[in-house]
């Protein structure tokens, strides 16, 4: 129970201080690398269900066109599941992985790009103008949130290290 | 690896969690999560106040926020914006089911007691106001004629149209090219009038938000446009809690306060949050006051002596009396 209270808290908190200092903290430069590394320190269903579910609450609390950001979460999630039965299933050995220490940036890198384009409407997102656009105002908000998950990941590799968490090799 | 059990759990939080993204979304398509909205921010601000209470960064409105909470009728107040909240709603959906029941139908124009008169009138001079050589000559007439120069409109940056106090047009009348806003008449005077551009600082209007999503239209949050002096214009008074995307369309729903045809403005080019829980909104004017060269002023007219209206009255009344007759003194 302790175990879910403290990223929930944490991630309670993310929002409230991005709400708290939204002229300086642009929407998700804390909670995406935040819910990233969550969702990457222990692939467990209740991290998933923190991580998805306070992300859907900071959807609920500051709205866009679409919850891109937190559906895209289980999505990934069964994609890779899917993907790893069929592995399983033809007895496949051989697997693209992505490194373990890009995989905490490469996750907000994208629910950044996916809450950009869930700003748009259904016509903008066909015009490609809009898109580019959309993703040019995302670099104020990488600026912050990719340092950010390079630091989270350098904590994941460092609390290896220590022996406070296990090395888990599977990622989401 | 992980365990056959915890793959099937994390297969179920994953399903459940798609499910729930999904009935949210419909839940706020059909605009069921407002008092929804209201309860999470205020689950999130004693988050605010424990982030505020940093040392060195406190704000401006920490210390509103604050008295707020420590005050002991918060419970009331919290209330009161509930159902300011509420209140808001039901006033915009009022508002949208008036529109779409078509209240300004054709006989309802003609028997109406406003009714929009469009004048149309040519623009006369380019953006940068009227040429040097013109301003003086018209002055010089002026002068020939015993007028002084606070009676006649030589001096502004805006359009100078050929229609004047003579055709009716008055201060404040809207300028629009089609149904798209153009600016509204800054000055006017007898033979021409003085254009406030929406772009031009100053330059204020109450207005809606449109979304186009699929074909279909759905009307949004209301704000002020107000006119920056650059290219964009800025959309205030929008709530953070109000769903607003880039693309959206900006329509006003109103004239002078009383209820006319839709006026279109422009599109939201970009939206993000201000720190005072308010979305900070651009939005680019669709009218190109350069290009413009034909434009009508519109404005509001009493009609009392109108006899088509009083006809088109008397044979209603007359319907009706008729239908009453039909129906028996019994019912």
């Amino acid at each position: 129970m302790l175990k879910s209270l403290f990223p929930l808290l944490l991630l309670w908190l993310a929002i409230s201080a991005e709400l708290a200092y939204s002229g300086l903290l642009p929407h998700g430069a804390v909670l995406f690398p935040l819910a990233a590394g969550i969702l990457l320190w222990r692939s467990t269903a209740q991290n998933l269900l923190i991580a998805g579910g306070m992300l859907l609450l900071d959807w609920v609390a500051r709205p866009t066109v679409w919850p891109l950001a937190g559906f895209i979460i289980p999505v990934l999630y069964l994609f890779t599941s899917w993907r790893q039965r069929r592995d399983e299933l033809f007895q496949r050995h051989r697997r693209t992985r992505i490194p373990e220490p890009l995989q905490v940036p490469l996750l907000t890198l994208l629910l950044v790009l996916l809450h950009q384009l869930g700003q748009l409407n259904e016509s903008s997102l066909l015009q490609i103008k809009s898109v580019l656009a959309a993703m040019q105002q995302a670099i104020p908000l990488l600026m912050i949130a990719l340092p950010l998950s390079a630091a989270m990941a350098l904590l994941t590799k460092l609390a290896e290290e220590l022996g406070i968490r296990r090395p888990v090799r599977q990622g989401i | 690896m992980p365990t056959e059990s915890a793959q099937l759990k994390m297969t179920a939080a994953s399903v459940m969690l798609l499910v729930l993204t999904l009935m949210v979304t419909v839940a706020d398509r059909l605009q069921l999560l407002i008092p929804v909205r209201t309860s999470v921010h205020e689950l999130l601000l004693p988050g605010q106040l424990l982030c505020r209470l940093v040392p060195g960064s406190f704000e401006a409105d920490f210390d509103a926020t604050v008295h707020q909470s420590n005050n002991p009728d918060s419970a009331d107040q919290t209330l009161l914006r509930r159902l300011m909240v509420e209140n808001a709603r039901l006033r915009q959906e009022q508002e949208t089911r008036r529109t779409r029941r078509g209240l300004y139908s054709e006989a309802d124009a003609e028997l109406a007691l406003l009714q929009l008169q469009v004048v149309p009138a040519q623009v006369i001079s380019s953006r940068q106001g009227m040429p040097a050589a013109l301003t003086q000559l018209i002055l010089d007439a002026g002068r020939n004629s015993g007028l002084r120069r606070s009676e006649l409109v030589v001096e502004g940056d805006g359009l100078i149209l050929d229609a004047g106090t003579d055709r009716n047009v008055q201060t404040g009348d809207r300028v629009l090219d089609g149904l798209t806003v153009v600016g509204r008449i800054e000055r006017a005077s007898r033979w021409i009038s003085l254009v406030q551009p929406i772009h031009a600082e100053g330059f204020r209007a109450q207005v809606s938000l449109l979304r186009n999503s699929g074909g279909t239209f759905h009307f949004g949050a209301s704000g002020i446009l107000e006119g920056t002096g650059e290219a964009l214009c800025r959309l205030t008074g929008v709530a953070q809690t109000e769903a607003v995307a880039v693309g959206d369309e900006v329509v006003g729903m109103d004239v002078e306060g009383l209820n006319g045809p839709s006026l279109y403005f422009g599109t939201v080019t970009t939206a993000n949050f201000s720190s005072g829980g308010q979305w900070e909104i651009r939005v680019r004017p669709a009218a190109v006051p350069a290009g413009t060269r034909q434009v009508g002023v519109l404005r509001w007219q009493l009609q009392i002596g109108n006899d088509t209206a009083l006809s088109k009255l008397e044979s209603q009344s007359s319907r009706t009396d008729l239908l009453a007759a039909d129906r028996g003194p019994g019912r």
